[in-house]
C-alpha cells in the first residue's frame, strides 16, 4: 500500500475534465458533481466558470442594457446573446441584489422559447435554456448545443441588481483546459466596475462598459429625434 | 516512515529549525475518504486552483483533473488519486504548534479569524470559507485535529 501511494505522488496528472450535463452541477462532488456549486460568479457563489475552464480564447456575450432606473414591482427582461451560434458555448446566469435578497427570475416556458434558444438555433430544437432553483436562489443556464440567446424575466425590488454570468467556450477535448471563458458582473443601475481577483479571475471582458455606452447613444438618439435602433 | 519524511521536508526546505519534538500528525485516512476529501473536491479542487498539478497541495479526482489521464471523466476516486490527495493534504498539517495551527486549517479561513492567507480569494476577495463554523471547514478541522477520529 505504502508502494502505491508514493506511486500516486511521483504520477503526474496529464488531464482535466468539464461538465458536459447541466445536472452534474448539482450532483455531489464525489460523484463528480458540483457539490451544489453553479459557478455564476454572484455574491452568494464566489467562484465563476474561470476557477475550472481557462486557456482560450474569451468568448464574448452581449447584455442588451436596462432602463435605468428600475422601478420595483416592474417585471424587466434582461437578454443575453452571443454572435457566434455556430459555436457551442454554455453559460451560467443569476440575478440578485446587493441586500442579497433575490427578486423573481423566470425564464419563457419551453413551448414558447424562441429558436435562439434552443440548440442548434432550430425552432425544433430542444430548450437549451433551463433554470435550477438553490434555496432561495434561481440559476439559469444555457446547454452548449448551439443556442445563442437567452432571455430572463425578473421582477424589481426597488434595490439594485447584480447581474452575474459566466460562459464557456469549449475547445471541443473534453477538459476544462483550453476552453475560453467569458465571466461577467455588473450591478444595474451602475455605481462602480467589480474587477474579479484570486484564482477565479476570469479572461472575458466586461460589459459594463459597452453596456452603459449603449444606453448612452440609445438616450442620445431618443433625444436628437432618430429612430431608435437598438 | 513519517520521520524519515519530515526530516526530507526539513532539509530541503533549508529552514533553521530548531532541533526538537514535532507533533507529527495523527491523520485518520478512513476520515480523509469520508469527510475530507468530499469537502476538498468541492471546494478546492478546481482546475485553476488546487486541481493543478503544478500546485503542492493538489486533489482529483471524478469530475475534476484526474491523476491518471486514461480514467473516465466520471469513474469514481481511484485509490491513487485517494492516495496523493491524502498525502498532500497530511503533509500540509505540520506545524511546531501542531495540526490545529497548520497551514492546512489557517490558509481556508480568512485572517481575521487566524488564517494564514490564501491567495485564490474568490470573486469578491473572500478566502474559502468566511466563517470557521461552516460544516465543510469543520469537517477540515475535526480531521486535522483529530476530532472526528
Amino acid at each position: 500500500m505504502k508502494l502505491a501511494w508514493i506511486s500516486a505522488v511521483l504520477l503526474a496528472p496529464a488531464s482535466a475534465f468539464a461538465f458536459s450535463d447541466p445536472a452534474t452541477f448539482a450532483d455531489t462532488a464525489i460523484n463528480g458533481g458540483g457539490g451544489g456549486r453553479y459557478f455564476t460568479g454572484s455574491r452568494a457563489e464566489g467562484y465563476s466558470c474561470s476557477a475550472c475552464h481557462q486557456g482560450g480564447p474569451s468568448t464574448h456575450f452581449v447584455v442588451d442594457p436596462l432602463p435605468n432606473p428600475l422601478v420595483a414591482g416592474t417585471q424587466y427582461k434582461l437578454v443575453v446573446h452571443w454572435t457566434d451560434p455556430t459555436t457551442p458555448q454554455a453559460l451560467q446566469l443569476e440575478i440578485s441584489t446587493t441586500t442579497g435578497a433575490n427578486p423573481t427570475v423566470s425564464i419563457p416556458a419551453a413551448t414558447a422559447l424562441p429558436a435562439e434558444s434552443r440548440c442548434d438555433g432550430s425552432p425544433t430544437g430542444l430548450p437549451a435554456v433551463y433554470s435550477v432553483d438553490v434555496g432561495t436562489r434561481r440559476i439559469i443556464g444555457v446547454e452548449d448545443c448551439g443556442a445563442s440567446r437567452v432571455e430572463v424575466s425578473f421582477v424589481a425590488t426597488g434595490d439594485p441588481i447584480e447581474v452575474s454570468i459566466g460562459g464557456v467556450l469549449g475547445n471541443g477535448d473534453g477538459t476544462a483546459n483550453g476552453d475560453g471563458v467569458f465571466d461577467d458582473r455588473f450591478r444595474w443601475p451602475p455605481l462602480r466596475q467589480q474587477s474579479a481577483t484570486g484564482c477565479s479571475s476570469g479572461g472575458g471582458t466586461s460589459l459594463l462598459v459597452p453596456a452603459v455606452a449603449l444606453l448612452l447613444v440609445s438616450r442620445r438618439r431618443r433625444r436628437s429625434g432618430q429612430l431608435d435602433t437598438k | 516512515m513519517r520521520f524519515a519524511g519530515l526530516l526530507l521536508v526539513v532539509v530541503t526546505s533549508g529552514c533553521s529549525v530548531t532541533p526538537g519534538t514535532l507533533d507529527i500528525p495523527n491523520a485518520n485516512p478512513q476520515v480523509f475518504e469520508d469527510t475530507v476529501y468530499p469537502v476538498l473536491l468541492a471546494d478546492c479542487a478546481f482546475n485553476a486552483c488546487h486541481g493543478n498539478r503544478d500546485r503542492f497541495f493538489s486533489v482529483f479526482g471524478p469530475g475534476r483533473e484526474r491523476l491518471d489521464p486514461n480514467t473516465a471523466e466520471y469513474d469514481p476516486v481511484t485509490p491513487y488519486e485517494l492516495a496523493h490527495s491524502y498525502t498532500r493534504a497530511e503533509s500540509m498539517l505540520y506545524d511546531e504548534e501542531g495540526p490545529g495551527f497548520s497551514l492546512f486549517v489557517r490558509k481556508p479561513i480568512p485572517l481575521a479569524l487566524g488564517g494564514a492567507g490564501h491567495k485564490g480569494d474568490d470573486l469578491y476577495g473572500g478566502t474559502v470559507y468566511s466563517s470557521i463554523d461552516d460544516p465543510h471547514y469543520l469537517a477540515l478541522y475535526r480531521w486535522a485535529t483529530g476530532g472526528a477520529q
